[in-house]
């Protein structure tokens, strides 16, 4: 037999372990398998590794079918439809059907989440509303009125120093001066440096006893 | 059953029953399709994207098509191109999935030996069918599990019998050079 043709009737050997030639090639396969040691072990190299690839094949095909979800098939055409459908829609359209997607059986771990996230934003936003209350004007505004003599920068008494110190308490600790306007921001800024005793000045460990009398009772 | 050309024409026709004739031709061949996709892709969810993507094309497409041709070989295909074109963009965007299939750690251990072996054997005939050339993978798959004959493959991909044939071959021929590679390795 001629060399193309050996070549042509190699390139059939997949097909004829398979079982897919004409019968008139298979007679010539079989002559070829029986006369030409070559060929033969050509045969016998494709035969085997195509028994190994049927045998993977089917555990291949198995996991494979066991990948597809229940009713896949029965519910493809239908979302084949919805997708054409989306995009052949106007934008307005497409907002209202992705809303309505979502009250769907397949869109509610999406509401379930997109819920759940708008729940996390909203107490967020009520804490930091909560915490801005403590620092409202409101509240600044009735320490002033508590501690009248806290604004008066002018007559700096033992009054004054006790309702600095009292004024200044009244803010929480979380409360920076950036919160407060420019005006109470110099005030309690002053009443704490210039007012406030300290170990060097002498009015640390002298009081005087008028001092000390309108001291202790607010203590 | 309404042949395919009925409910092509149908579906020209337009309207809420053209509409119904599409869905009636997606049914008919939604499997097949998915499996030509699924068979070169790795997993369910890559294949369920590329088939209806197959099925939107066919939509858009189906006015025009030419009925003398068969349906059934024009949407394989479609099936066929998306597939390659997804299998393209994805190694655009992962560099060497191959790699990573052979570095896959397995759960071998628990296995008891035989389970291990076949295991073992269906991994490496599938590292050994992604090695392949794009066109001699599509030509093997479609052959040997498609069971299509060559002068179908030939339509669809615009190529001889006789280079399909030798396609196939030395695909089967790619795989075996593989297997004895990975042998010698271990």
């Amino acid at each position: 037999m001629k060399m193309n043709m050996i070549e042509k009737y190699l390139l059939d050997l997949p097909d004829y372990i398979k079982g897919n030639v004409p019968k008139s090639v298979a007679v010539e396969i079989e002559k070829l398998i029986a006369t030409n040691a070559e060929f033969r072990a050509e045969y016998d190299a494709m035969r085997s590794v195509m028994q190994r690839i049927e045998m993977a094949s089917e555990v291949m095909q198995s996991e494979m079918e066991q990948g597809v979800p229940p009713f896949y098939f029965a519910n493809f055409a239908d979302k084949v439809e919805r997708r054409i459908a989306a995009t052949q829609r106007t934008p307005m359209e497409r907002v209202f059907a992705g809303l309505r997607r979502l009250f769907e059986p397949e869109g509610r771990f999406q509401l379930a989440g997109i819920c759940a996230a708008a729940l996390i934003v909203a107490m967020l936003f009520n804490g930091v509303l909560r915490l801005d209350f403590h620092i409202a004007s409101g509240d600044i505004a009735a320490l002033k009125r508590a501690y009248p003599e806290a604004q008066d920068e002018k007559n700096p008494t033992l009054a004054t120093r006790v309702a600095t110190v009292q004024f200044a308490a009244g803010f929480i600790p979380e409360v920076s001066l950036s919160s407060l306007n420019d005006e109470e921001e110099i005030a309690v800024l002053n009443k704490l440096k210039e007012e406030l005793p300290t170990a060097d000045d002498g009015d640390f460990n002298i009081l005087s006893d008028d001092d000390v009398k309108s001291l202790l009772p607010t203590l | 059953m309404t042949p395919d050309k009925e409910l092509i024409a149908r579906f020209k026709q337009g309207g809420s029953q053209g509409e119904k004739a599409f869905t009636e031709l997606v049914r008919r061949y939604q499997e097949k399709v998915y499996w030509v996709c699924r068979r070169m892709l790795k997993s369910h969810d890559d294949a369920d994207d590329v088939a209806q993507n197959v099925f939107i094309k066919v939509h858009n497409g189906l006015s025009g098509f030419n009925e003398e041709a068969e349906f059934f070989t024009w949407i394989y295909r479609i099936a066929v191109n998306e597939t390659i074109n997804f299998i393209r963009a994805q190694k655009v965007r992962s560099a060497a999935p191959i790699d990573d299939l052979i570095n896959e750690p397995s759960d071998d251990a628990e296995r008891p030996d035989e389970s291990m072996e076949r295991e073992e054997q269906r991994r490496l005939i599938q590292e050994a069918i992604d090695t392949l050339p794009e066109k001699q993978k599509v030509v093997f798959m479609l052959r040997y599990y498609d069971e299509l004959a060559y002068e179908e493959i030939a339509e669809m991909l615009g190529t001889s019998v006789g280079g399909l044939k030798a396609n196939y071959f030395h695909a089967f021929k790619k795989i075996e050079e593989y297997l004895k590679l990975r042998l010698k390795q271990h």
